[in-house]
């Protein structure tokens, strides 16, 4: 099945499921694991984009050199945002498929555990 | 009846009928406002995209680089840019949660009545405020599109206004996400028709299209469009 159209789970863990699963070493791998590819992307992507702006503000003469016939630099600066963005996106998507196999293995561990899929329906 | 007509009938009909579909189908909480969590990664991308096309920013984007050039192309990246951010930090934590809305994610974690009220009252605050520019930009084009059938532009704006609610009220997520979709490709299809009609009067060469627009004077491109829109017959606000 798709993941993306994976049913979340509704139920409403109590304080004890959150932090056993907090504390588990398959969660803090799934953490360190997401930190590595979401911390540099949005550190990047956001200092690309304020470039732009900082650039057009400060730098007006650099930005309005004239590349390729009347299309200044700044045109294709702030166009390339756009082809950045979609990278960005297209990285995400490739590394958010591998996120959610280590979700899956977080709960498959949990509910293999004494207290697994204790709780009701929330 | 002109074109133009026609296709509005069309348009709102079509909408109305996926709407009264919707609401047929729609059972439960999941259902209404998660369209049952049903709708694939593509569809959802389209009526994103579809409502990002919006009147404020298909008709005002276009609108404020006519006026302002490049200014305003650096505007419409700032509303690009945003969505890179949702991707990265707020999808997934908030499709995770299994909530239906921003202040439910927070109530689960925080005291639910003071978060819940000030996630209503910026909720609310935003919208007032983007949906004056929309309801203004969909008041003018229906005017403009129905022009002379006697409707007048503070009629569109209560007429747009009334069938966005039935969309929502009546739809759910179901509803507005198919309407967004329809959208997304008019829109899409109308734009690239525009693109090529555009390319086309320029001998297919961008960057003749980019020096003729760089021969407009700055502070006389604005004047030109008034001047132009005005001999056209558009009615540029309410009167």
């Amino acid at each position: 099945m798709n993941p993306s159209l994976r049913e979340p789970s509704t139920r409403h863990p109590q304080e004890a499921d959150w932090n056993r699963i907090a504390a588990s070493p398959g969660f803090q791998h799934l953490l360190a694991i997401k930190k590595i590819f979401i911390v540099p992307a949005f550190l990047f992507f956001i200092v690309y984009y304020l470039l732009l702006p900082i650039l057009v503000g400060y730098a007006p003469r650099l930005m309005s050199t004239r590349i390729v016939g009347t299309v200044t630099l700044a045109y294709l600066f702030a166009l390339s945002q756009f082809v950045v963005g979609w990278i960005i996106a297209w990285m995400y998507l490739k590394a958010s498929s591998r996120f959610d196999k280590f979700v899956d293995d977080v709960l498959e561990q949990d509910s293999s555990g004494p207290e697994g899929q204790a709780g009701g329906a929330g | 009846m002109s074109v133009s007509v026609l296709v509005f009938i069309l348009f709102v009909a079509t909408t109305l009928g996926i709407t009264y579909w919707a609401a047929k189908r729609s059972r439960g909480a999941t259902a209404y406002f998660a369209a049952g969590r049903q709708i694939s990664a593509w569809q959802n991308g389209f009526a994103v995209a579809g409502d990002f096309m919006s009147g404020a920013s298909f008709l005002g984007i276009v609108g404020l680089i006519s006026l302002q050039g490049f200014d305003g192309f650096l505007f419409s990246v700032g509303g690009f840019i945003a969505y890179v951010t949702i991707l990265l930090l707020i999808a997934e934590p908030l499709r995770n949660a299994g909530n239906y809305t921003m202040g439910d994610v927070l109530a689960y974690r925080l005291r639910p009545r003071p978060v819940r009220a000030i996630a209503a009252l910026s909720t609310l605050t935003i919208v007032t405020f983007y949906m004056i520019a929309q309801m203004i930009s969909a008041g003018a084009l229906v005017n403009l599109l129905l022009a002379g059938s006697g409707i007048s532009y503070n009629m569109a704006v209560v007429g747009v206004g009334i069938l966005m609610m039935v969309y929502v009220v009546f739809g759910g997520m179901l509803a507005t996400t198919w309407v967004q979709i329809v959208k997304a490709f008019l829109l899409l299809s109308c734009t690239v028709v525009v693109v090529v009609l555009v390319l086309a009067h320029f001998g297919f060469h961008i960057l003749n299209f980019f020096a003729a627009a760089s021969r407009v004077p700055h502070h006389q491109a604005g004047q030109i469009l008034v001047t132009r829109l005005h001999e056209a017959g558009t009615p540029l606000c309410s009167t």
